[in-house]
């Protein structure tokens, strides 16, 4: 199910005095890659988040422009 | 260049192919990044002019792994998908390449989309925990 707006995460990429005048769900995107750089996590950790990864699995939604009633699904693969 | 060869040119296929001998490779987007930051390393990878920004492929990569990590933190996991509302920019790539390094599914949302056309989308792709924008709130 669709998460309500309230509860997603907003990152503002270029515009960082809107970021800074609205909610705290809302970070601009120094701040978000800031979260990067401060992380713990390690690089085992990160190899191992990365090893769930397959090529097969989808990378990608597009929806074409007469869409609606059909969308492409592109996986790392094709 | 003469009359010929710019005719030949002119009616020459926008076709290329490639070997057929050896298979595909079956690889994810993120171990491919990381093949190509060990082989071409400092070369460009991608320019914005209009940014004024560079990237190689060490950083894109880099990059890459420090958003993964952002997304991780901000509470991510393998199949969340995460949307992009942007106009093209070099975070819109680094992005798309962090997100598909821990298996999170970009959704390209058509920043010329109407609102019941951005509604159907965000329905449609689900789980939706992060919204990457410039500007879906203005």
């Amino acid at each position: 199910m669709m998460q309500s707006q309230s509860e997603v995460q907003l990152i503002i990429l270029d515009d960082e005095n809107y970021a800074l005048q609205n909610s705290a769900a809302t970070a601009t995107f120094k701040e978000f890659f800031g979260r990067g750089e401060t992380s713990q996590l390690t690089e085992a950790d990160l190899s191992a988040k990365k090893a769930l990864v397959r090529a097969s699995d989808i990378i990608n939604y597009q929806f074409t422009s007469g869409m609606f009633t059909a969308c492409s699904i592109i996986s790392s693969d094709t | 260049m003469s009359l010929a060869s710019d005719k030949a040119a002119s009616q020459s296929l926008s076709y290329s192919s490639g070997p057929t001998d050896k298979p595909i490779w079956t690889v994810t987007l993120g171990a491919l990044a990381e093949i190509q930051a060990e082989i071409f390393g400092d070369r460009t990878a991608l320019a914005f002019p209009w940014q004024n920004e560079r990237r190689t492929y060490r950083e894109l990569f880099l990059r890459g792994n420090t958003i993964a990590k952002a997304l991780v933190e901000s509470g991510m996991q393998y199949g969340d998908c995460v949307g992009i509302f942007a106009g093209n920019c070099v975070s819109y790539l680094e992005v798309f390449l962090g997100a598909s390094f821990i298996g999170c599914p970009v959704v390209v949302l058509n920043s010329n989309y109407t609102p019941s056309e951005l509604e159907f989308t965000v329905g449609y792709s689900g789980e939706y925990d992060s919204h990457i924008s410039t500007c879906l709130l203005r």
